[in-house]
């Protein structure tokens, strides 16, 4: 790992303007070529990101909550359904720095083996899917580094056990590949890697895990999402986390869009407690036919910011 | 340009705090020793577990199916989940029973209990 990213110091300089060029000239033909636009409405689907990014010096207020299990031992009416918990909250802002890639930062509660969670993230969109089939998907890369701030847990078994500092700190990397079909249909196939620093005992501190979404248009204003993600945990973690009395289940939501000017509101349902990849990826534990499912929300309000002298260019 | 240079920066900065660290294993409960001198069997043991978890450990809705209402499931439990078991009665960072661990005599005298094979 660090020699790879020697490797990138040492050849960044002249990648990075070469890569440019070579991607500027995909697009030169742009009237012939027109990219697809609004695959998705936002940047997230429920539980990860789609292949949209900001707009050029656009800010993105978002705010993320998963409430708690809305059956099983811990919910029911007497948690209203689990409207009386919340097993995550996540509040970011994240800025268009071009209009195909943007930057962000994020606090989030955390729902897993660590939490009081601060995420920065990054986000390029490499190819649009053309509306002549010219480039038949999209790709964005996506990528970003957390650090836990809990207390240090004393017991040396623990995962949230921090001897240094990088203990405190988890990585995800995901290719997001997206394809709209029509007018109504848009899908996703995002391979992600995450990497956590310190795990538990016969946890892996490298995951990979593949995800898959859609989402359907019903109307002018209102879709239907879906998404799933499945995570190559090894045969002999899951056979000791068993032994333990601890499943792990694949996370799947499904929930509504609702888009109203400069809002775009996302209501859901999940078996997945956390709101981070880094978290709901390896670490999901609840089922949803033993009723551990929550309702949740994804709220956006998106700023223009520096006036509008971009948009009259 | 600066941006993406920038970044990449922050990306091989990121990269270079990479680690693989695995915290070590959780204690599995206390080395049986002496376990050929003790003279151990379920009724003994039962007879604790009775006094001390049964009044939440009983019946359809006991916590995680361990239903300790009689002898036998005690037993059967035990010998299904002998791992969690030790793990959460036994073991130095017990959690069972709430209101304070079993005094470490008694944990010996279980987990000599257990590898003598849970005598009658």
């Amino acid at each position: 790992m660090k020699a790879i990213s020697l490797l990138l110091i040492s050849c960044g300089l002249c990648i990075t303007s070469q890569a440019q060029d070579d991607l500027s000239t995909m697009f030169k033909d742009s009237t012939g070529h027109q990219p697809v636009i609004g695959t998705f409405k936002s940047t997230r689907i429920i539980m990860g990101h789609s292949n949209e990014t900001l707009k050029k010096h656009e800010l993105d207020f978002r705010v993320a909550h998963r409430f708690g299990d809305a059956g099983g031992s811990f919910g029911g009416g007497k948690t209203a359904f689990g409207l009386d918990n919340s097993t995550d909250i996540r509040i970011a802002f994240e800025y268009g720095i071009t209009d195909d890639l943007m930057i962000g930062i994020s606090r989030a509660k955390g729902s897993g083996d660590l939490t009081q969670i601060f995420e920065g993230l990054a986000k390029y969109r490499i190819l649009k899917q053309t509306t002549d089939d010219h480039i038949p998907v999209s790709l964005t890369v996506f990528g970003n580094v957390t650090v836990s701030t809990m207390s240090s847990n004393d017991d040396a078994t623990s995962p949230s056990h921090f001897d240094e500092f990088t203990d405190r700190m988890t990585y995800v990397g995901q290719a997001i590949l997206a394809r709209k079909f029509g007018e109504r249909l848009s899908l996703t196939l995002s391979p992600t890697y995450v990497h956590r620093n310190r795990v538990g005992y016969m946890d892996q501190n490298n995951m990979f895990a593949l995800g898959g979404s859609g989402r359907v248009k019903l109307s002018k204003r209102l879709a239907f999402i879906a998404e799933y993600y499945y995570p190559f945990r090894s045969q002999s973690s899951k056979d000791y986390y068993k032994s333990q009395g601890v499943e792990f289940f694949n996370p799947l939501g499904a929930g509504l869009e609702i888009e109203t000017g400069g809002h775009v509101f996302s209501v859901n349902f999940t078996n997945s407690t956390a709101i981070l990849e880094n978290q709901f990826i390896p670490e999901t534990r609840s089922s949803w036919l033993q009723g551990q499912f929550r309702w949740g929300f994804n709220i956006s309000r998106r700023f223009s910011l520096f006036g509008k002298k971009d948009w009259k260019k | 340009m600066k941006t993406y240079l920038v970044l990449l920066g922050l990306l091989a900065v990121t990269m270079y705090s990479c680690t693989n660290k695995e915290a070590a294993a959780p204690d599995t409960g206390p080395e049986p020793s002496g376990c050929d001198a003790v003279v151990i069997n379920s009724s003994d043991v039962y007879a604790t577990i009775s006094s001390r978890c049964t009044s939440c450990h009983s019946g359809p809705t006991a916590p995680l199916g361990a239903d300790f209402s009689t002898k036998a499931k005690f037993v059967s439990f035990v010998s299904a989940n002998t791992t969690i078991f030790r793990l959460r009665v036994l073991s130095a960072q017990a959690d069972m029973p709430p209101g304070g661990q079993l005094r470490q005599s008694l944990r010996d005298s279980i987990s000599c209990w257990i590898d003598k094979g849970l005598p009658e």
